[in-house]
C-alpha cells in the first residue's frame, strides 16, 4: 500500500517543506499510520548511517601530501618536505609513544644527576627511573604487538 | 589563512599553501569517498586521485560555486571512475535498470552487526542513489546543494533520495 503523501514525508524530515505546507503534512502524519511508520523507518536509517564507523585512513594528511607532491612534482622546498616527513613519522602512535618515553627518561636522568640533590632523593629517582623504564618497555611491547596485529 | 587566500597561493604554485590545502581537505575527501565506496583502500585511492585532480585543475576553478561544492564534485567523479574500473558489469546493469537491483541474494542479516548490514544494503544501491543518500544523510547537504553539486534538478534529487530510502528500508526492515 502506498500513501500519496510519501514524498512529502521525505521533505518534512529533511526540513525542506515550506511553512505553509508543513502544517498540513504534520496534520496528515497524525492521521496516517502508514506515513508515521515510513517516517520512523527513515529516521532509524538516518541514525544508523550517522553511527556507522569510518575506519581511519592509513595515510595521514602529511602522507597524502607527500604522495601528491611526488606524483604531481609539487614545487616544495627541502625543509618543507622534511617537516612533512617528520610530522608524518611522529603521527604514528608507536613513534610518538617512544619519543614521549625517551623525553621523560632524559628529564628524570637529568634531575637524578644533579649533584646538590640529597642522596636518598637521588636513589629514589634512580629507582623510579628504573621502574618507569621497565613498565614503559612492557607497555611499548604490547603497543607494538597491537599495531603489528592491525 | 582563509580559504580564498589559500587557493590564490596554491594557484601561484606555493608549495606551503598546497601543504596546507592537502592537510585541510584530506580527511574530508577520504570520508566522503569511504561512504561512497565502502572500502578503505578504494577510498584512499579515490581521495588521492581527487586531490591530484584539484592540483591539475585549480587554475580552471573560477569560484562560481564554493570550493567545497567543486571538491564534492571531483571526489564523486573519482569515486564513480573507481567504481567503473572495479565493477564495470554491475555499473552497466545499474545504468540500464531503474537504479535498484532486482535480484538480491540476502545474507543472514540477523547474524550481522548493524554497521555491516547497512554496508551490505548500501552496496545494493546504484551509485546514483547512494550518492544522493550519502550527500543528504552523511554530509547534511540541502536538496538545492545536492542539485548544484550533481548538476541534476531538485525533483530528481527528491525522487532519488526517496527511492534510496525505500530500497534501504525494504532491505533492512527485518532487523529494524
Amino acid at each position: 500500500m502506498k500513501c500519496p503523501w510519501e514524498m512529502t514525508i521525505n521533505r518534512l524530515m529533511d526540513d525542506e517543506l515550506p511553512d505553509q505546507l508543513r502544517e498540513g503534512a504534520e496534520v496528515h502524519l497524525k492521521e496516517c499510520p502508514l506515513c508515521r511508520e515510513t517516517l520512523a523507518d527513515f529516521m532509524i536509517l538516518r541514525e544508523w548511517i550517522k553511527k556507522t564507523p569510518v575506519p581511519e585512513p592509513r595515510l595521514s594528511g602529511e602522507g597524502a601530501f607527500l604522495k601528491l607532491s611526488s606524483s604531481a612534482r609539487l614545487p616544495i622546498g627541502f625543509l618543507q618536505k622534511l617537516r612533512a616527513e617528520l610530522e608524518e613519522w611522529i603521527a604514528r602512535p608507536v613513534v610518538a609513544f617512544r619519543m614521549a618515553v625517551t623525553v621523560a627518561l632524559m628529564v628524570a636522568l637529568l634531575l637524578a644527576s644533579q649533584p646538590d640533590l640529597p642522596a636518598n632523593l637521588t636513589q629514589a629517582l634512580h629507582d623510579k627511573v628504573r621502574t618507569f623504564s621497565e613498565r614503559s618497555e612492557a607497555l611499548f611491547q604490547s603497543l607494538h604487538l597491537f599495531s603489528g596485529q592491525r | 589563512m582563509d580559504e580564498e587566500r589559500l587557493l590564490d597561493r596554491c594557484r601561484q604554485g606555493d608549495g606551503y599553501a598546497w601543504h596546507q590545502l592537502v592537510r585541510s581537505y584530506w580527511g574530508f575527501c577520504y570520508r566522503l569517498a569511504y561512504h561512497l565506496l565502502r572500502s578503505r583502500e578504494d577510498a584512499e585511492d579515490a581521495a588521492q586521485d581527487a586531490l591530484l585532480q584539484v592540483y591539475r585543475s585549480l587554475s580552471s576553478f573560477r569560484g562560481e560555486s564554493s570550493f567545497r561544492t567543486w571538491l564534492y564534485r571531483i571526489v564523486i567523479n573519482c569515486c564513480r571512475a573507481k567504481m567503473r574500473r572495479s565493477s564495470p558489469l554491475t555499473q552497466v546493469a545499474n545504468e540500464e535498470g531503474n537504479g535498484e537491483q532486482e535480484l538480491v541474494e540476502q545474507p543472514d542479516l540477523d547474524r550481522m552487526e548493524k554497521a555491516d548490514a547497512l554496508n551490505w544494503a548500501l552496496n545494493q544501491l546504484s551509485e546514483e542513489l547512494r550518492t544522493v543518500f550519502i550527500l543528504r544523510e552523511v554530509e547534511g547537504l540541502t536538496y538545492s546543494e545536492i542539485s548544484q553539486t550533481l548538476g541534476i534538478p531538485i525533483g530528481t534529487v527528491e525522487s532519488r533520495l526517496h527511492r534510496a530510502r525505500k530500497t534501504l528500508r525494504d532491505l533492512l526492515k527485518r532487523i529494524f
